[in-house]
């Protein structure tokens, strides 16, 4: 799918929230030994990241960025027209975690509300969600949500996995104005890649049950169960070069900009090897192309949002940047954007502490503004 | 079709004399060919060649031979 040119929207601001612990090399060098550890500390460029250890969710790393944002912004709650939360680490199968959120951020009861289940490529199209939504009519403001906790869906002992993913929560507050230049999305899909990136069991294509969850030894040492992530590393870095490559030269080209006057190229944070052939193949110098792999690790849907702030937070709160932007991954799906940032908010990343048993439910006295449901409508 | 910039950095990624890699030089999953060989083998032919491979067709080949053989007929088509 490739949009035209998406014009008067633009990006007020973003924030992300991590949780505060950090899982460090040491850690990984006793469970893989150090040898192994180190040469996947190597290919994938993660040193460290910061994963929850008690049940943080995702909504609640998205709350922290959300509720911070929104009054960095000073944007009144009953302002947001409509909430879109991209995840694959929800709260529940149902209800939709946006609803919740809703509720929790204090938004308005006509705020439209809804989840997207997308990992690597979902922030690129929760922008053209965002955007087609307010550049059709209707919708002024848009508070975008995308985060994961992958940490909690792998397996600790899997070595294909276990060191990656790290956890984020993100936060884009987009609105209706007079940006100079439009967005340009393209976006696609393969589903011959269903297999290749998968939680294969506990939801309803194969149910739980007292097997699923059992760990045993796959492809030599690797212990891992149904219901932990699978990945086939090589499959995905293959999936790379077949259509990673073409469709950042292919946005860029639309855009008509030249590889100088492009101020970054910001990937889905995969993994360094590929990030660094990516570079390499679509000409762009490695200064360019930011990377957070080291301290946050892959961080799914939120890899893109959190690079922009955590790399270029600094030139995206006083200049204009022209941003390409390429998430890729899960599904097969994928999505770029060729975007033209005004100056904008950033926050964060702000360190969410992990949970405590008297957590357990997000508390909603927090949703204080919002009047009580009667029932009556 | 001229292989020798791709075998000098092969010879590179698998640490032997460029002279070993002939077509019968083994690629094995268990030892030499492992999940990070195969993904900088599939740089390699993308780089030089522009060629792509599937992970699964890459892990069947069991000598170099083959792998030659796959990038000339992805040229020839």
């Amino acid at each position: 799918m490739r949009s035209g040119s998406i014009t008067g929207v633009r990006i007020a601001g973003l924030s992300a929230a991590v949780p505060e612990s950090v899982r460090s090399p040491v850690e990984d060098d006793a469970v893989f030994g150090p040898d192994t550890a180190e040469k996947i500390r190597r290919v994938s460029g993660v040193i460290r990241r910061h994963v929850t250890l008690e049940g943080l969710c995702t909504s609640d790393l998205c709350f922290v960025a959300g509720e911070s944002l929104l009054d960095g912004l000073k944007w009144e709650r009953s302002s947001v027209d409509a909430l879109i939360f991209v995840t694959q680490t929800p709260d529940y199968f149902l209800p939709a975690t946006g609803c919740m959120l809703q509720n929790r951020l204090g938004l308005a009861r006509t705020c439209a509300a809804f989840d997207v289940n997308l990992g690597c490529s979902g922030y690129v199209y929760g922008l053209w969600l965002a955007s087609a939504l307010i550049s059709g009519g209707g919708v002024r403001r848009i508070l975008l949500l995308v985060g994961d906790t992958v940490s909690r869906i792998v397996s600790p002992e899997d070595r294909s996995t276990a060191m990656l993913f790290g956890d984020a929560g993100t936060a884009t507050a987009i609105e209706a104005g007079d940006a100079d230049e439009g967005m340009i999305f393209e976006l696609g899909t393969d589903g011959r890649g269903r297999d290749k990136l998968i939680v294969p069991a506990g939801a309803f294509r194969e149910p739980h049950n007292e097997m699923t969850g059992l760990r045993s030894k796959c492809e030599g040492d690797n212990l891992r169960s149904r219901e932990d992530l699978y990945m086939d590393g090589s499959e995905v870095f293959a999936f790379s070069i077949r259509e990673v490559i073409p469709l950042i030269r292919s946005v860029q080209s639309r855009a008509g900009w030249s590889t100088d006057s492009v101020d970054a190229l910001v990937l889905h944070q995969a993994n360094l090897f590929m990030l660094q052939h990516i570079a390499k193949r679509t000409g762009f110098p490695w200064e360019k192309v930011p990377s957070t792999l080291e301290s946050f690790g892959n961080t799914s849907s939120a890899s893109i949002p959190l690079t922009m702030i955590v790399s270029l937070g600094q030139r995206l709160r006083t200049d204009s940047l022209k941003l390409l932007l390429a998430g890729f991954g899960v599904g097969w799906s994928w999505g770029a954007a060729a975007l033209t940032c005004d100056p904008m908010a950033v926050l964060g990343p702000i360190l969410v502490r992990d949970r405590t048993e008297s957590d357990s439910r997000p508390d909603d006295s927090e949703a204080a503004d919002v009047p009580p449901f009667s029932g009556k409508t | 079709m001229d292989f020798e910039p791709f075998l000098s950095d092969l010879a590179q990624l698998f640490s032997v004399e460029i002279g070993e890699l002939t077509d019968e030089f083994v690629l094995d999953t268990n030892k030499n060919f492992d999940s990070l060989a195969i993904i900088s083998m599939m740089a390699l032919m993308d780089d030089h060649f522009g060629c792509e491979i599937s992970g699964e067709e890459l892990r069947n080949c069991k000598n170099l031979g083959q792998v030659l053989r796959i990038i000339e007929s992805s040229k020839e088509s």
